[in-house]
């Protein structure tokens, strides 16, 4: 077994993303990935490429860009780690943003998904029922009587 | 392999992952984005899932203006893991309807974000109105038919949220002419039950006093009720006419069901204070000594009681104590604030000269700690649970009439180093939260201090009184380290008085300081206390304990608590 191996500070491992492109990391980095983790641990031979299979190499780039920031521990104080977190999430457009919480949510990395979600939650947060449903290609199946009464219940909530 | 649409998330990503990330009012709104909202949102699943998120922002509610009846106002302390702090007016507390011709309310208190307010109408019954901030609902409950109402007092009911069957429940005390009678309101029921009346005429328990909710007779004195929580368990207090002696009982579960148990009597003659430890340790301060036992394990007698000084003084007199676990060094200590002599020439009301004493429940000793320290006014030990913080006693002392200073002990030297100036009298610490922070407030400031990390570096000299929020807000840029969560209470100038913990997270725990009363409610990992004190030195109330229901509100008990249907 692979992960019986004594020396696990400096091993390299490997992952491809679903277009084939492979990215050499430490394994420090990829374990903050639970999926990773698991995958490696019924590895036979951890020199073999780990496929991480619905992420893009372009999303992939992203995620180990986050763990790799985050697997270094004591080199940043806490906040100037918030503060790269902002600006990571701040530079992605939103279909990126998108697909990288597929990704955090997929490899499950816990500090990538809330960083993403909070960072959705915070975008969409102030924004009318009608921009939710085009920003996320919801149907509205009230009719317009039954949409009223829900509006009626908390008017004050509707109001800025 | 999933492949997604342009700007489309998977439904449980959404509903799961980001939606319990937003605010209520966004919820609220987005209720009518489509069915599948509308269901997830409605849902308690989705109440408790919103819970745990908002619970990692816990904020305080402050009731200021309580000295003038038609000011009573809300505001909201909210801070956050960088510092921010927001102290803003809480109109969404006004709940629709409820307080029209509101003579007085109180805040019984608060669990899991929801708030309990008692209401006296004009014209109408007494009521609770349960009501959810976050969404300005509330339900109200008239108190149950026939009692007697209008006197009332903040210490004969308990709002609380009972994991055991996801119920959230008021407990009541209400006043007849011969009787106390106890009714419990439950929020699934919707109604009171009336599980037990305790007779005022009563002078002492008899031991038949066990049948499960028939409560025979009772002690009582209705001046000196008091229910408060302790280990866990809902607890009655109260004590006996003369205050001179009292009974302990406590609720036992088993297989069997509950049953009554007589836990100890403590003598109150010459009691002046009593508190518990979080750990449910009982502390007694008489004018001569202090004793402190475990109530569930031993009684007065046998325990390590009747602790007096032993370097030969006498004390003759004591303006304070504090009672604490310090787990860095495992040891529960006392700090007890004395004046000792052989001689009874003191002046009560003589500011100077009173040392700190700290007892080692592990030594057994007594130490003099307060070299270099004049003027001492009162003593606390702060709740010790994150251990990188300062667990160390913390004390107040006031060198002038205007000007409080705030040490704390070093432990490591055991010298005492300053830790700020307060610049106004009536500076109270309200409460200690699990993580050490501290929540002050004086006549039209709060703030939410952190001792461990910005108490030294700041603020040092000046009296500054700010005096509106624009100017507060730059003041705190300026004051970055220290006093960086002080705020003005708008338009406030009565006192801002008690403090109430809203959300969950931290504990706040009461913490005597100078004598102040002061009082918490809390939520968290282990129990909600509600203690009440009094100026030191003044005869206070005797004891007794019972407790009418063990629970325990921990960290898992989520309470499912915002939406109030």
């Amino acid at each position: 077994m692979a992960s019986t191996s004594t020396s696990t500070l400096s091993r390299k491992l490997i992952l491809k993303s679903s277009d084939g492109e492979k990215f050499e990391v430490d394994e420090n980095v990829a374990m903050q990935s639970q999926t990773i983790k698991h995958m490696i641990e019924d590895l036979d031979d951890i020199n073999s490429p780990i496929p991480v299979s619905i992420v893009t190499g372009t999303i992939l780039s992203k995620v180990i860009e986050y763990c790799k920031k985050h697997a270094t521990e004591d080199s940043d104080s806490d906040e100037q780690l918030k503060q790269w977190d902002k600006e990571y999430a701040n530079n992605m457009d939103l279909n990126t943003l998108y697909y990288l919480l597929l990704a955090a949510n997929y490899m499950e990395i816990k500090g990538l998904l809330e960083l993403i979600t909070q960072c959705v939650a915070d975008m969409i947060k102030g924004k009318s029922p009608e921009e939710i449903r085009a920003h996320f290609n919801i149907k509205n199946d009230f009719t317009p009587q039954e949409e009223a009464n829900i509006r009626n219940e908390n008017p004050w909530a509707f109001e800025n | 392999m999933r492949s997604i649409n342009n700007n489309t998330l998977p439904n449980h990503l959404i509903l799961e992952e980001i939606l319990p990330r937003l605010p209520v009012k966004s919820l609220l709104r987005f209720k009518s984005v489509s069915k599948l909202w509308l269901f997830t949102i409605s849902s308690p699943e989705f109440a408790k899932s919103h819970l745990q998120f908002s619970s990692s922002h816990p904020k305080f509610i402050v009731l200021a203006g309580r000295n003038r009846a038609t000011e009573d106002e809300f505001y909201l302390l909210d801070y956050d893991d960088n510092n921010n702090y927001k102290i803003r007016y809480l109109d969404e507390l006004q709940f629709e309807n409820w307080y029209n011709q509101v003579e007085f309310f109180y805040i019984v208190g608060s669990c899991n974000g929801l708030v309990c307010l008692y209401v006296q109408e004009v014209g109408d019954r007494d009521a609770f109105v349960i009501g959810n901030p976050a969404t300005r609902r509330h339900r109200k409950i008239m108190v149950p038919e026939g009692v007697k109402q209008g006197i009332w007092s903040r210490s004969r009911c308990l709002f609380y949220h009972e994991s055991s069957t996801d119920d959230y429940k008021i407990l009541g005390l209400f006043v007849s002419r011969f009787y106390v009678h106890i009714h419990v309101y439950s929020m699934n029921a919707g109604n009171w039950e009336r599980i037990g009346k305790l007779d005022k005429n009563m002078e002492l328990p008899s031991m038949d006093w066990l049948d499960k909710y028939e409560w025979q007779e009772k002690i009582i004195n209705l001046k000196r009720i008091r229910l408060m929580e302790l280990k866990g368990c809902l607890s009655l207090l109260c004590t006996t006419p003369e205050f001179a002696k009292d009974d302990v009982w406590m609720l036992k579960h088993s297989s069997d069901g509950d049953s009554w148990q007589k836990m100890f009597t403590i003598n109150l003659t010459g009691v002046i204070y009593y508190c518990f430890s979080e750990s449910g340790k009982c502390l007694l301060h008489t004018k001569k000594e202090l004793k402190v036992f475990d109530p569930s394990r031993e009684t007065p007698q046998m325990a390590l009681g009747g602790i007096a000084f032993d370097n030969g003084d006498h004390i003759v007199h004591s303006k304070g104590a504090g009672f604490g676990y310090v787990s860095s060094i495992d040891d529960y200590k006392i700090a007890c604030l004395t004046k000792t002599s052989n001689e009874n020439n003191f002046h009560v009301n003589e500011l100077v000269d009173f040392d700190v004493y700290m007892f080692s429940l592990t030594t057994l000793k007594w130490e003099r700690s307060t070299p270099g320290l004049n003027n001492v006014e009162g003593v606390a030990i702060a709740r010790d649970v994150v251990p990188v913080l300062v667990n160390d006693v913390l004390y107040w002392s006031r060198s002038s009439c205007c000007v409080r200073k705030v040490y704390r002990l070093n432990k490591d030297d055991l010298s005492w180093v300053k830790m700020y100036d307060l610049n106004r009298d009536q500076m109270h610490l309200l409460g200690v939260s699990e993580t050490g922070k501290w929540l002050v407030s004086n006549d039209n400031l709060a703030a939410l201090l952190d001792p461990s990390k910005s108490f030294y570096r700041q603020y040092q000299g000046e009296t500054k009184i700010i005096s509106d929020v624009a100017k507060a807000n730059a003041e705190l840029a300026a004051l970055k380290a220290g006093w960086s969560k002080l705020a003005q209470l708008p338009g406030v100038e009565a006192d801002a008085g008690w403090a109430w913990w809203l959300g969950s997270g931290e504990v706040v725990s009461p913490v005597m300081a100078g004598g102040w009363v002061s009082e918490a409610y809390g939520r968290g990992v282990e129990l909600v206390l509600s203690v009440q004190g009094s100026r030191l030195g003044e005869s206070t109330t005797g004891i007794g304990v019972t407790v009418m229901e063990a629970r325990k509100i921990s960290a898992d008990d989520e309470g499912g608590g915002w939406v109030l249907e």
